[in-house]
C-alpha cells in the first residue's frame, strides 16, 4: 500500500485548509469589530454576561462546540431550518459548515486582540474629534482604525492560526470528505488513525510551519505600539 | 501614499494568502453522478479498493468516514448522505425513530472477527486472558469506548469469559478501533481487542494472539442502508446490490472481513 499521497492531494489539502480558516477569520471580522466597539464603548445591563458569552467558544471542549453546532444546523432546529430555506439545501457536512466551525471557535482570538488595541487609544482623542463634530463612523475611519489596525491584524492572523487547528467541532458538522471538506488536522488524524505516520508526520511538519510563520509575521510585522520593543526587557 | 517595506511585505503575503485561497475554492466539479457515502471508519481502505472497481467507474464517491455514532448523529441532525455503511448492522435496525426514518432499506454488508493482539511475543504465547491477567498485574488492555461496535464486541467478549474483571487503571480506552491498534503498535497498551481487518490492514509491530470465537462475542455483522436523500433510488439500489456481490465480496475478503454467505 502506497503511503506517500500524491503531492497534489497535499497542496489540495493545505489550500482548502487555508481557505476555510482564512474566510472564517474574515467572516469574524466585522461581528469582532462591532463586539469590541459595544463592549468597550457602551455600557448595558448584562455586559459582563455577554463579554463572558463572546468567549465562552475559547474554553469550550471542541466536540461540544461541534454538537452545539450540529443541533443548531439541524433541520430540527429553527436556525437549520432557516439556513436550509437561505441556502436551498443543509449546510451540514459541506466546507461552509468547515467554516463555520473554524469562525466559531477562533472568534474570542480576534474579538480580545481587537479590544486590546482599541482599549489602548487615548479617549481624548474621542473627546476632541466629538467636538469638531465628527460622527461615530468618522471617528472609527479617523481614530480607531489607524491605530488600532495593528491589534485587527494580529486577531485576524491568530483566529486564522486556529481555525487552521480546528478539529473537534469540524468533523461533527462539515465531516471528514476527502476532497471537500478534509483539512490539515482531519487529514493528520485520519492517517495517524489508518497507520499512515510518514503521510501524518508531513502534514505535521506543514501545520508546524505554518503556524510557525504566522507568529514571525505577528511578532515581526503587528507588534503594537503600545507594546515597548523586547530589547527594553534586556 | 509612500509604504513602507514591512508594509510593502505584509501586502504581498495577503496577495499570496488570497491568490492561494482563490486557486483552492475553484473547484472540479465531476461531471459523474455523485454517490454521497457515510462510511465507518474501519472501512476506509476498502471502501476506497471498492469504489475503484469497474463496475463503479461512471460513479463519483464523496466519502464522509467517521465513527459508526457519529455518522447517526449527522444523520439524524439532516445531513446529506445517500448511503451509510455501519460497523455494526444492529446500530441501522435498532436506531431510534428519528434516525430509523430516514432509511429507506438496510441490508448486510459483510461480516468480521474479533482478535486480541499484542506488541509483546512473550505474551503470545498459551494465550489464556484471565491466566494472563492474573500474572500480570500491571497489564494494560487497550479497548474501544463502549458505544462503539468494537468496544461493545470487546466487552461482550470479556463478559462471556465470566472471571475476567480488569481493573479501570489497566484499560486503555479509544475512541474507535484504530485508535486501539495505534495505543498496542506505539506500546501503549500491551494487549487490545481489534477486528481481523484492521490486524489485517496495518499488522505492523503487533501480533495476532487469540481469534475470539463468534460464540464468545457474536456475530460481527456490518450493515449498509440507502436513506431519503437519495436522489435518485434505482442508483442507490444498484450500488447496495453492487457491494453483496461476489466480486466486491471478494475485496472485502482481502481486506480481511468474511463473506456474507457464511451467515446464518
Amino acid at each position: 500500500m502506497s503511503e506517500i499521497p500524491h503531492w497534489t492531494y497535499i497542496a489540495g489539502l493545505i489550500l482548502r485548509s487555508f481557505t476555510i480558516a482564512g474566510i472564517a477569520a474574515i467572516v469574524n471580522l466585522l461581528p469582532g469589530i462591532l463586539c469590541a466597539y459595544l463592549t468597550l464603548h457602551c455600557e448595558f445591563r448584562g455586559k459582563r454576561l455577554f463579554e463572558s458569552l463572546l468567549m465562552a467558544p475559547l474554553i469550550m471542549p471542541p466536540v461540544a462546540t461541534g454538537l452545539l453546532l450540529l443541533t443548531l444546523l439541524s433541520h430540527e432546529h429553527s436556525v437549520g431550518r432557516m439556513m436550509e430555506h437561505l441556502v436551498g439545501r443543509s449546510l451540514l457536512l459541506t466546507p461552509a459548515a468547515a467554516v463555520l466551525a473554524a469562525a466559531f471557535v477562533s472568534f474570542p482570538l480576534l474579538y480580545q486582540q481587537v479590544k486590546l488595541a482599541m482599549a489602548h487609544i487615548d479617549p481624548q482623542l474621542y473627546a476632541i474629534a466629538k467636538v469638531y463634530g465628527l460622527t461615530r463612523w468618522q471617528q472609527w475611519r479617523c481614530i480607531s482604525l489607524p491605530l488600532a489596525w495593528r491589534g485587527l491584524a494580529q486577531g485576524l492572523l491568530l483566529a486564522f492560526a486556529r481555525g487552521l487547528g480546528e478539529f473537534g467541532a469540524t468533523i461533527l458538522v462539515a465531516g471528514n470528505i476527502p476532497g471537500k471538506t478534509e483539512t490539515l488536522s482531519l487529514a493528520i488524524y485520519d492517517r495517524v488513525m489508518s497507520g499512515h505516520s510518514s503521510t501524518a508526520w508531513i502534514l505535521v511538519g506543514i501545520n508546524v510551519l505554518t503556524i510557525f510563520v504566522i507568529l514571525i509575521i505577528k511578532a515581526t510585522f503587528l507588534q503594537p505600539r503600545w507594546l515597548p520593543a523586547e530589547k527594553s526587557y534586556a | 501614499m509612500k509604504l513602507s517595506t514591512k508594509t510593502k511585505i505584509l501586502f504581498i503575503i495577503a496577495g499570496l494568502l488570497a491568490l492561494f485561497a482563490y486557486v483552492s475554492t475553484r473547484k472540479n466539479t465531476p461531471s459523474l453522478p455523485t454517490l454521497r457515502v457515510g462510511a465507518a471508519a474501519s472501512l476506509r481502505e476498502v471502501m476506497e479498493k471498492v469504489a475503484t472497481q469497474p463496475e463503479q467507474q461512471k460513479m463519483y464517491f464523496e466519502w464522509n468516514f467517521a465513527g459508526t455514532p457519529a455518522l447517526l448523529s449527522q444523520l439524524k441532525a439532516g445531513a446529506p448522505m445517500d448511503i451509510v455503511l455501519a460497523a455494526d448492522l444492529q446500530d441501522l435496525k435498532n436506531a431510534p425513530p428519528e434516525t430509523a426514518k430516514y432509511f429507506t432499506k438496510i441490508v448486510p454488508l459483510t461480516r468480521n472477527q474479533l482478535v486480541v493482539i499484542t506488541h509483546d511475543p512473550s505474551l503470545a504465547q498459551n494465550f489464556d486472558l484471565p491466566t494472563l491477567l492474573k500474572a500480570h498485574p500491571k497489564l494494560k488492555v487497550a479497548l474501544a469506548q463502549a458505544d462503539v461496535p468494537a468496544g461493545r464486541y470487546a466487552r461482550r467478549y470479556m463478559q462471556a469469559l465470566a472471571h475476567v474483571n480488569i481493573p479501570e487503571d489497566q484499560i486503555v480506552i479509544s475512541d474507535n478501533v484504530r485508535g486501539v491498534l495505534l495505543h498496542v503498535q506505539k506500546k501503549l497498551a500491551d494487549i487490545g481487542m481489534v477486528y481481523v481487518s484492521d490486524l489485517m490492514t496495518h499488522p505492523e509491530n503487533v501480533l495476532e494472539v487469540y481469534r475470539v470465537p463468534l460464540d464468545q462475542t457474536g456475530e460481527i455483522l456490518y450493515g449498509a442502508a440507502s436513506t431519503t436523500h437519495c436522489g435518485n433510488a434505482a442508483t442507490c439500489e444498484q450500488f447496495l446490490q453492487f457491494l453483496s456481490s461476489p466480486g466486491t465480496q471478494q475485496v472485502f475478503q482481502h481486506f480481511g472481513f468474511q463473506p456474507l454467505e457464511l451467515s446464518p
